[in-house]
């Protein structure tokens, strides 16, 4: 952690925002506020697909994963266990991909997907190597001392 | 006697039932959830109450947000008393197209108008490109993503709450007085600053108490016009809710930025007077 705050120490002077919610990024981008950025990447996408002039690259890209709960002692356990089934078969999540902007979690989906569209999902076989995933569970022992870190380092 | 005056404060109190009934049910019920949520702390009742106060960053935070709630309400008397003298002055057409001028924004909603905010004030915003075009500057001046962001979009949207309640007040000054004034000698300058103003005191008063009262939880313009160091406690507040699933260390802060108000409030009462107000 002193490591990575000794990076944003480094950065801190040339950055114009540090944005608090998924769309200001796009929006810093669209208004020339600022020259590059991280961002969510389906939203990024989305902003290619329109036609502005942006794009992006999956290097060291922080990757976290959606996940399907089923609380414990739920009444209709099995059938939940079948609609997840259902919901991760390749041709499901193929269907998926095609239209939404985030990566599938079956890979085998990819070969329904087209390349050109597949290229920009998260979890495409050639992207994925390139991420790391976010490690929910360090993040969940240590947000709350990260964020009082944070509070005290971005007032200075 | 007393059954007689009991029937009376019955008569007075039943048609508030409803009002009263709504308040306990969503706003005492859930402010004492909040308080009892805020005092469940693993090591006691007032830990986070004590970590507040001991953490500098909560301190300057709200040292921050009264600051800015302050500099607000000043910049909103001294642009919407002028203008509310204005509209009270005026008659007819020019006075109801003012009048809609003032209380139209009131009704756009605050995102959007902080958003239009961002593409006036934006590195290649409107006033940006009027200055480099007039080659008044050379590069693109920052207009947001610094205080100046955050004052120009919360006194835009708090305005108002300036002007209407002011413009009542002083519409509802007699003229004839300001006449009387000035037939016995005043200047009509006199006239205004020793009869006209302290007769508006208790509106402006109002009002900027108003301003000040919804600057203090201000959240959403500071987050989007305001640069790194422009936390408002709001902001704070929001993520500890949202993103650490802090409720009571949320709850406590909430109560902080309550109890603060409430001293600021006991404190103009003592000075000002809060029954003076008039809205």
């Amino acid at each position: 952690m002193d490591r990575a705050f000794r990076k944003l120490d480094q950065i801190k002077p040339d950055v114009v925002k540090w944005y608090t919610t998924a769309v200001q990024p796009q929006q810093l981008l669209v208004d020339k506020e600022a020259v590059m950025t991280a961002a969510f990447s389906a939203r990024t996408f989305i902003l290619k697909e329109k036609g502005a002039p942006v794009d992006f690259v999956w290097n060291q890209a922080m990757a976290f994963p959606m996940v399907l709960a089923i609380p414990k002692g739920a009444k209709n356990r099995d059938n939940a266990h079948r609609l997840i089934s259902y919901m991760l078969q390749a041709e499901n999540q193929a269907r998926y991909g095609n239209i939404y902007y985030y990566g599938v979690a079956n890979k085998r989906a990819y070969e329904r997907i087209p390349a050109a569209r597949g290229r920009m999902l998260t979890t495409f076989p050639e992207n994925l190597p390139l991420q790391f995933v976010q490690d929910a569970e360090w993040w969940g022992k240590n947000a709350i001392a990260v964020n009082d870190r944070w509070n005290k380092w971005v007032l200075q | 006697m007393t059954a007689a005056m009991g029937a009376r404060a019955l008569r007075q109190w039943l048609p508030l039932a409803p009002a009263l009934a709504f308040l306990a049910v969503f706003f005492v019920y859930p402010l004492a959830r909040m308080l009892a949520l805020s005092m469940e702390a693993p090591e006691g009742p007032f830990s986070y109450y004590a970590s507040i106060l001991a953490s500098p960053v909560y301190m300057t935070v709200l040292g921050l947000t009264f600051k800015t709630a302050l500099g607000v309400t000043v910049l909103c008397v001294v642009l919407g008393v002028p203008t509310a003298y204005l509209l009270a002055s005026l008659q007819g057409t020019w006075r109801n197209v003012l009048l809609v001028a003032v209380v139209l924004p009131f009704l756009t909603s605050i995102l959007i108008r902080t958003y239009a905010w961002m593409a006036i004030l934006g590195r290649n915003g409107v006033v940006n490109q009027l200055l480099l075009r007039a080659g008044l500057t050379e590069a693109p001046v920052r207009l947001m993503h610094n205080e100046l962001g955050v004052y120009v979009g919360m006194v835009h949207v708090l305005l108002p709450f300036m002007i209407l309640p002011v413009f009542s007040v002083m519409s509802a000054i007699d003229h004839r007085l300001l006449r009387a004034a000035e037939s016995l000698g005043a200047s009509p300058r006199r006239a205004l600053l020793t009869v006209f103003l302290p007769l508006a005191l208790p509106g402006i008063a109002s009002g900027a108490l108003l301003v000040f009262l919804i600057a203090i939880g201000f959240y959403i313009t500071p987050a989007l016009l305001g640069g790194p160091k422009q936390v408002m406690i709001s902001n704070l507040i929001e993520v500890q809710v949202t993103e650490l699933l802090q409720w009571g260390f949320g709850s406590a802060l909430a109560f902080v930025l309550l109890a603060a108000t409430v001293l600021l409030m006991l404190l103009f009462d003592r000075f000002l007077g809060l029954e003076r107000l008039t809205v």
